[in-house]
């Protein structure tokens, strides 16, 4: 349980969280959601990635000038108490809203794939009962979770070896044939799969080595990248532009390229397996939330109950009496403005802090000088 | 809320009331009289009290009678006292200890625990006669290994300790006895290498065995349970052990090992998830067969909790996963079978309980008998009448099997119990509920530590050579340092600047 600013994420610690928390249930559509681009749409991961890594930057930048103070106190810092207040607020339902928007795609794609006759509410409670076992044990619970989900999914990229030796290799041969507009549609819809990295913001203060911390990031973000980009090369080599266009969730249908002898359908497997990168990120968001919870009604002091309202709210969101088109815009269209938001604010709350300190430092002059 | 009000309290269901002596602590001062002594034993028919005379004077003597055999109080109290003129216990006795004239307390606990007190006219002795009949040291029947020593701990702490004794012979090697239980005021002695053992860790252990109230410990086992870090998980989190080897090789890492009196058990403390599946006879072995072996149960832990639940997932929700061979034969073998997969295998799996549990209780000569008509009869009856499919049978079987690969008993019962939990999630929600409790699971092992020190290491934290000795066991010469979980003082096995 964290009890403080006890600094107790090493460096692997905080590569799998960063790298964790970005693959989610993004990677099971992402060559549908950047298929605006047709077969050149390998080269998209790696523009992401690159933009990722460039964004991480004011990120870092900003979280060293405040090493022991998360995003929350930052902002009350920065913002002042009302202002800081109202932007925590946002955060806090960001956090809520994103973990629940990783759980309920998941849920239904469980549904719709594995146990079609079942409705959502049983994955959706197991799925919550599990995320609170996780936050509860704080932020190095949720970064051994992430650990743990990396080794335990990653290995089923040797599943790719099917397509790849069905497919055509010839369709990896970049042609630039599409606009400038589609390549900037494919960049927008493919950076939702990117979110995630932005919430080293939070648990910045925990973080042992905080000189390194950027190239410890970095690492995280391109070994999600790598998964990506690998993913985006086997659905390129094995679909057409129409397939690809077409399938909802590609990955799945890469699964089913797989032939074993002694059993078929892995995507059964593949799919619940997947339940390891759901719980990772949803973990990290309501670990995010609990915090914002904390910031705002405990004066930031740690409180068990609060994992458990914001876990509450979230199931809410999802298998309660909630109009279906507002739950489409929360899950689809807020979530992601809220993630653009997060990842771009440090440059203006940097400004902000330019600005003060400046100030500051004219204040300090004008009196040595009078 | 406070962080002191967070959590259960098991105290606060429970008041605390009067108790007559509420601490094993003999170190009360009360003056010792034949009064107090008498009315203190009073109703203990084997107390002996006998007034010998010496030379003008009177000696009263004090004993149990059932803990002193005859032989040994003569030899060691009876003959020099008749065969001395003197009154003077320093001259007539070479081996004794002094009690001081207000440890009535003390001087009760010394003969309920077989010392026999003389009460000379102007000093108390005391003399350790304590001749109970012991266990002889045998080999170690639940943890056998083909090679290695092969004897095994008994029931007293003095036998288990001159084993340790025999094979580190060691000032370095640190004793300390501890008075537990209020009524049966067990002897626990604690052994650690002072040079190798982590300090906090030794700290730890004193202070939560100087903590632990209870009325008397039945085993070793019991106590464990009371030092353990999560007394709700189901795994075990020290190591238990009957094989001197083991607490050799244990206390030589830097562990600490807690032994009890009445109790052939030691525990073994830390101890990670990784232990209880290694066996001493991994470093008998060959390394490349030890890796196997190790790699064997590792695997035998995760196909013994997957390989039903994943018949009843997939037979109630999946059966398109099934090649059309594998599922023509589950369809034929089950399709007189009227329950549903979770129902057939949970009565299946329960009846290898009951046949174990049976097994583990009814007299030997009976069990061998019962073990036939269990095996065969009850499994091929069940099969010709319908009630089970011959291929749950047989996965069961298998799965029985593996859960006792684990050397460590109380990992292969945990097994045994975390199995259910995954065949009722997989009956429940398939395989969905399969990977929920596999992710439960790794949370909860994740976050479980033993003795402060991570539960799972080598995985978390990693500690890099601990790699070496994990599921692959590399050749001795390979392995430098001291496991991690142990946080021992010295991480260097042996000095590596001499060669």
């Amino acid at each position: 349980m964290d009890t403080g600013n006890l600094k107790k994420l090493n460096k692997y610690h905080v590569i799998f969280l960063i790298q964790n928390t970005m693959i989610g249930i993004g990677l099971f559509s992402l060559p549908n959601d950047i298929s605006a681009v047709g077969y050149n749409q390998w080269l998209v991961p790696l523009i992401l990635g690159v933009i990722t890594n460039i964004t991480l930057i004011p990120i870092i930048m900003l979280c060293k000038k405040f090493p022991n103070d998360s995003l929350f106190k930052i902002n009350e810092i920065l913002l002042g108490n009302i202002l800081g207040k109202a932007v925590n607020v946002t955060l806090l339902l960001y956090g809520i809203v994103a973990g629940s928007a990783v759980i309920q795609q998941f849920v239904r794609l469980v549904q719709s794939i594995v146990l079609p006759t079942f409705t959502i509410n049983s994955f959706t409670i197991s799925l919550f009962f599990v995320t609170i076992c996780i936050v509860l044990g704080g932020i190095k619970s949720v970064a051994r979770f992430c650990m743990f989900s990396f080794f335990i999914t990653g290995w089923m990229i040797a599943f790719l070896q099917w397509p790849l030796q069905a497919g055509n290799w010839l369709h990896v041969v970049p042609t630039f044939e599409v606009g400038l507009n589609a390549w900037m549609d494919s960049l927008y819809e493919g950076s939702i799969s990117m979110f995630g990295y932005g919430l080293i913001l939070f648990y910045f203060p925990y973080i042992q080595n905080q000189k390194n911390v950027l190239i410890h990031a970095s690492i995280g973000i391109w070994i999600a990248v790598f998964y990506y980009f690998l993913v985006s090369i086997a659905a390129v080599i094995y679909f057409s532009p129409w397939q690809i266009d077409n399938l909802i969730f590609p990955v799945l249908n890469l699964f089913q390229s797989i032939q074993l002898p002694f059993v078929e359908r892995i995507e059964n497997f593949g799919t619940t397996l997947w339940v390891f990168l759901v719980l990772s990120t949803s973990g990290t968001y309501l670990w995010v939330a609990k915090k914002g919870m904390d910031a705002l009604f405990s004066q930031h002091k740690n409180r068990t109950w609060h994992t458990y309202v914001v876990a509450a709210i979230g199931t809410l969101l999802i298998i309660g009496p909630i109009p279906i088109d507002l739950q489409q815009r929360i899950f689809g269209e807020w979530s992601v403005y809220f993630g653009y938001l997060l990842n771009t604010s440090p440059i203006l709350l940097l400004f902000i802090y330019w600005i003060r300190s400046n100030k500051k430092k004219n204040r300090l002059d004008k009196g040595v000088s009078s | 809320m406070s962080r002191k009000k967070k959590g259960f309290k098991f105290k606060k269901l429970f008041q605390p009331q009067p108790h007559d002596d509420n601490k094993a602590n003999p170190d009360i001062k009360e003056p010792i009289t034949k009064e107090a002594i008498q009315k203190s034993l009073a109703d203990v028919d084997d107390f002996v009290m006998k007034e010998v005379k010496v030379g003008q004077k009177t000696v009263t003597i004090l004993y149990l009678n059932t803990i002193v055999e005859t032989s040994i109080i003569d030899e060691l109290v009876f003959n020099p006292l008749n065969q001395s003129s003197s009154t003077k216990a320093d001259e007539i006795f070479k081996n004794y200890s002094v009690l001081k004239k207000d440890e009535l307390p003390k001087l009760i606990h010394d003969i309920c625990s077989g010392y026999t007190i003389l009460l000379f006219e102007d000093e108390i002795i005391e003399i350790d006669t304590f001749s109970a009949p012991d266990r002889s040291i045998t080999i170690p029947e639940n943890e056998t290994t083909v090679m290695g020593p092969q004897d095994s701990f008994v029931e007293s702490v003095a036998t288990n300790i001159s084993l340790i004794k025999k094979r580190i012979r060691s000032p370095q090697l640190k004793s300390k006895s501890f008075l537990l239980g209020t009524e049966t005021k067990n002897d626990v002695t604690m052994l650690y290498m002072g040079n190798i053992a982590n300090d906090e860790n030794v700290q730890r252990v004193k202070r939560r065995l100087e903590n632990v109230e209870f009325h008397g410990f039945i085993g070793m086992p019991v106590l464990k349970q009371m030092l353990e870090d999560k007394p709700f998980s189901p795994f075990p989190q020290f190591g238990i052990t009957v094989r001197t080897d083991n607490a050799t090789d244990a206390l030589l890492n830097g562990k600490i090992v807690v032994m009890m009196n009445g109790s052939p058990e030691a525990a073994i403390l830390p101890a990670s998830f990784w232990e209880m599946f290694i066996t001493p006879e991994d470093y008998y072995n060959r390394w490349t067969t030890a890796s196997l072996l190790r790699t064997l149960r590792l695997a035998g832990f995760f196909i013994s909790i997957f390989l039903t639940s994943t018949y009843v997932s997939v037979l109630t929700f999946h059966p398109e996963m099934l090649p059309p061979q594998l599922l023509r034969l589950l369809a034929e073998s089950r399709a007189q079978v009227p329950f549903p997969p979770m129902l057939e295998a949970l009565i299946i799996e329960l009846v290898i309980e009951v046949l174990r549990e049976a097994g583990a209780r009814m007299p030997t000569k009976i069990g061998q008998t019962i073990g036939i008509v269990g095996g065969i009869v009850i499994g091929t009856a069940a099969v010709e009448a319908g009630l089970a499919s011959n291929i749950l049978i047989v996965l069961v079987a298998v799965t029985a099997l593996l859960s006792f690969i684990p050397p460590n008993y109380l990992m292969s019962n945990a097994i045994r119990f975390i199995r259910y939990i995954y065949i009722i999630f997989a009956g429940v929600l398939g395989m969905f509920g399969q990977m929920i409790v596999l992710a439960w699971m790794f949370n909860h092992l994740s976050n479980m530590t033993s003795l402060g020190s991570p539960y799972i290491t080598p995985v978390i934290p990693r500690k890099w050579p601990d790699l070496l000795n994990s599921i692959i066991r590399a050749p001795g010469n390979f392995m430098v340092e001291r496991i991690g979980i142990a946080r021992a003082k010295k991480d260097l096995i042996r000095p590596l600047d001499e060669e």
